[in-house]
């Protein structure tokens, strides 16, 4: 084994460990970046929400196609080919790894490829063959899918959601466990591409954290077109040649051709040896930082989906570069007012900073704007008319808390809400501030003036 | 019910007084005499009471904002009785900004606090991700960033934009106040946690005490304290002063302040105050001389004025009825206001010196001790003499030591034979 001295290492390639490595190393530190992959980018990029985007686009045309059907524009069934759907997500992966690689190039970070494992505060071992001893180490491991006993994984018709994303075949019958939003993603997917759908969810909702009024016209949306369990727990799953069947304790039996389990993921910190630096953890195998996100070794640092929830990548980015700032003894913190939530279903789903769940637990006083977007005359002529827009004002200094938006783009308005929400706005600075008409963008004003008392473009109550 | 605008009433010669705390909110109830705001003036704190009860209706005022007379503070509806006669209002004064640091603080009641929390330890839930809403201040994301880099602690600073919005120009004016000695220093002092070495309890610093500390810190930082001691034989004052038949009782005091009052007139440098932006020396042909008073909620400093023309008897009458009316909280503004000299008085107490500071914008400040029996060579034998300590603490950029030992020596001397003061 040979020993290698390195100034500041980052363990893991993804959104937060690349995002890390080229911060500190534009802060002027010399960076080591380890990654078990062959490529940078992590599950996001490699096996997550940009695969996963790239589907959900054919599946938005196959369904728009549809729609526009009962309207006066026909078009003949979709011919799906798989290959070239592939070929054409895998180019789109392909040029961001390259993307990340030369940036990695151009900024002298050094990519190591290999796992590491830590021994001692200040040595990471690479495999069998290589020790870097490091000034200092940011974890950036990132987590993987959560996993249920009794379900019989090693058949190769049990699916993760990498293996739902690496759209070998189209089953027929798609059975999903876990209505959260990898879940209800992949139903949209294979749904366009024709699959029948049953979703099985333990608790009580889609989407649990979201507020529910929130979540009624995608519930609304997707009640025709997939067959919902909720309240519900998969008992058994018994795999026969011909198809896999689903006990549900609530006396029902599905059978599928294929079951893909998304119930939640959990963190890579297991493997890493964190006793032997010192590292802390919490319960759940998180490992517990500080605003400067340090973990309870002073030079070691962790980001991301390994600190807990909301496992996001754009959580995972900010929180790099706060860690590769303090590691270069700036004062930054990590100290968010809001972290949008986005689900890519058909309606999207988003929302940011305080639901109105959280408000109540907090005890914070709130007057609510809602606006559905039966109202909006823009959703009305994209036929996106079901959704809706609201918004929370902290009833004592009038300053936006939350809001949730419901429709289609909803990941892109919610924008607008997030930089509201940082900047302090109160309601009327929101009312106040002219929208362009007709867009989807107003419908955020226009919550804004329901919680003022003083819509015009419908009756305030 | 009727709505009756409170405004700000008569607080003496002062303007644009700063309003340190607004103790009303809409929807509060109120009786007449309840303090409605804090005002900060001639170095105390003043808090401006009811004159009606009722319902207020709306604050017109804030933190930080300046005041004068007829100000408006609050619209309140009023309860129908108290709708014709508005109470008289009786502006207390709450003590102060206190030259002295030794303000005994009897309201604090002590708290009992645990621990602080020990680092997380393994098992536990992680921080929540997302921290609480809004936090105690409103400030952009760059606004927070730029606060961090100087490690000034927003929560400390008031915001002047629309709705309480801390702008950039209000952290620049907190850190510039922080540097020119306001005292209000960016960043506490990091402490250990103590809890390790035994058991600890938190008591936090009286209203009083958060106000005197930064104009302590002020005074000390900004002015070269030296203080000179020296020692007064008083036997024969105080065989005189217990002989005097007076209607009020006479303690050394007003003894002490008549021969001061005539050591200023020799030396009129320690009657002064300095002017930093002009470099020059302010002599005042007046002696108001400040007593600090013992008070249940600490420490007060009300003004004898022109003692210069009055006499023992009169000073003493006055500073009894200073000193019952501060243990009244009774004081004005007023009476507060324009002291040119002060006077430190632990007599009643013990010690024997002590390092009193200055009680800026003066120069200088006597501190007396409690006399003692004393032997003292007189040529042949040891006598028994009274004997009284004087501390005298001066601002060095205005009065050099031999000014200072001559001034003490000399008031020794008027106070060993007050005959002196006449000539």
């Amino acid at each position: 084994m040979k020993t290698i001295e390195r100034d500041l290492v980052v363990l893991g390639g993804g959104p937060g460990g690349y995002t890390a490595a080229f911060r500190a190393a534009d802060l002027g530190r010399s960076v080591t970046l380890v990654e078990k992959e062959p490529v940078l980018g992590g599950v996001c990029l490699n096996v997550g929400c940009i695969p996963s985007k790239t589907l959900l686009h054919y599946s938005e045309v196959i369904e728009e196609t549809k729609e526009i059907a009962d309207l006066g524009l026909h078009f003949p069934p979709p011919a799906i080919d798989l290959e070239k759907i592939r070929a054409h997500k895998a180019k789109v992966v392909k040029g961001l790894n390259d993307g990340i690689a030369s940036l990695a190039k151009a900024r002298k970070v050094e990519v190591i490829q290999g796992v590491g494992t830590l021994k001692g505060a200040h040595e990471l071992l690479i495999g069998d063959d290589t020790a870097i001893q490091f000034k200092d180490l940011i974890i950036a491991t990132g987590s993987r899918p959560a996993r249920i006993p009794s379900i019989p994984y090693d058949d190769e018709r049990v699916w993760d959601s990498t293996d739902a994303l690496a759209l070998n075949e189209v089953p027929k019958r798609l059975a999903i466990i876990g209505a959260g939003i990898i879940g209800l993603e992949m139903a949209s997917i294979y749904h366009a591409l024709g699959s029948e759908i049953t979703i099985i969810e333990m608790l009580d909702s889609i989407i649990p954290p979201a507020d529910k009024d929130l979540k009624a016209p995608l519930l609304k949306a997707i009640k025709g077109k997939y067959q919902i369990h909720l309240s519900t727990k998969v008992e058994e799953v018994a795999a026969s040649e011909g198809e896999l069947t689903l006990k549900l304790d609530n006396g029902h039996t599905i059978a599928a051709d294929a079951l893909l389990v998304a119930v939640g993921r959990k963190p890579n910190s297991d493997s890493l040896n964190l006793e032997s630096a010192a590292v802390a953890v919490d319960r759940r195998g998180f490992i517990i930082v500080d605003e400067q996100l340090r973990t309870s070794a002073q030079h070691i640092f962790a980001i991301g989906d390994v600190t807990g929830d909301p496992m996001l990548a754009h959580r995972a980015s900010a929180q790099a570069k706060v860690a590769a700032e303090a590691a270069c003894r700036e004062k930054s913190a990590f100290l968010p007012l809001g972290i949008p939530s986005v689900a890519y279903t058909r309606p999207e789903i988003a929302w940011v900073g305080l639901t109105e769940t959280e408000a109540g637990e907090r005890g914070i006083e709130y007057t609510k704007g809602t606006f559905p977007w039966q109202a909006s005359s823009r959703a009305m002529s994209a036929l996106a008319a079901v959704g809706v827009t609201k918004a929370l004002f902290d009833k004592k200094t009038g300053r936006l808390i939350g809001a949730g938006i419901c429709g289609k783009n909803a990941g892109e308005l919610i924008a607008e809400a997030l930089l509201a929400l940082e900047m302090g706005a109160v309601s009327e600075d929101i009312a106040l501030s002219i929208h362009a008409h007709p867009t989807l963008s107003e419908t955020f004003a226009i919550a804004a003036e329901l919680a003022l008392g003083r819509a015009t473009d419908m009756l305030n109550r | 019910m009727a709505i009756k605008e409170i405004t700000v009433p008569h607080l003496g010669d002062f303007s644009d007084i700063p309003v340190i705390e607004v103790y009303i909110k809409e929807g509060d109830s109120i009786a007449v005499d309840d303090s409605l705001i804090a005002l900060e003036s001639a170095k105390a704190v003043t808090d401006i009471p009811s004159p009606y009860a009722g319902t207020i209706v709306k604050v017109l005022i804030k933190e930080g904002d300046l005041v004068n007379e007829g100000t408006a503070i609050a619209e309140i509806e009023v309860a129908a009785a108290d709708e014709k006669s508005p109470a008289k209002s009786e502006i207390k004064a709450e003590p102060p900004i206190e030259a002295k640091a030794q303000a005994a603080e009897k309201e604090a009641e002590p708290v009992e606090t645990k621990a602080a929390p020990p680092p997380a330890p393994k098992g536990e839930e992680a921080p929540l991700s997302l921290p609480p809403l809004g936090g105690a201040y409103h400030a952009t994301p760059a606004l927070r960033r730029y606060a961090r880099e100087l490690g000034v602690d927003l929560s400390r600073v008031t915001g002047s934009g629309a709705h309480g919005r801390i702008l950039h120009e209000d952290v620049q004016r907190f850190v510039k106040e922080s540097l020119k000695g306001g005292g209000v220093a960016a960043k506490p002092f990091a402490l250990e946690d103590f809890s390790a070495y035994g058991a600890i309890e938190r008591i936090p610093l009286s209203r009083i005490q958060k106000f005197s500390g930064p104009h302590l810190v002020g005074s000390w930082q900004a002015i070269p304290h030296v203080t000179q001691f020296d020692e007064a034989d008083v036997t024969e004052l105080e065989a005189f002063r217990r002989s005097v038949k007076s209607e009020i009782k006479l303690s050394i005091l007003p003894f002490v302040i008549k021969a001061l009052s005539s050591a200023l007139k020799e030396f009129p440098s320690l009657n002064a105050s300095f002017d930093e932006a002009t470099g020059e020396i302010i002599l005042k042909r007046y002696h108001h001389i400040g007593v600090a008073v013992d008070t249940p909620e600490g420490l007060v400093v009300p003004v004898v004025k022109n003692v210069e023309g009055k006499r023992i008897t009169e000073i003493a009458a006055e500073l009894a009825s200073l000193s019952q009316r501060a243990r009244d909280r009774k004081l004005t503004t007023e009476d507060l206001a324009g002291g040119s000299f002060s006077v430190s008085s632990l007599g009643g107490i013990g010690g024997t010196y002590f390092t009193p500071i200055i009680n800026r914008p003066e120069v200088a400040i006597l501190g007396l001790s409690r006399i003692k029996k004393q032997p003292v060579w007189d040529g042949e034998a040891f006598a028994a003499r009274d004997i009284l300590p004087l501390s005298l603490s001066y601002d060095h950029r205005v009065i050099d030591g031999a000014t200072a030992v001559r001034f003490t020596g000399h008031l020794s001397g008027l106070l060993t034979d007050l005959r002196r003061v006449l000539l």
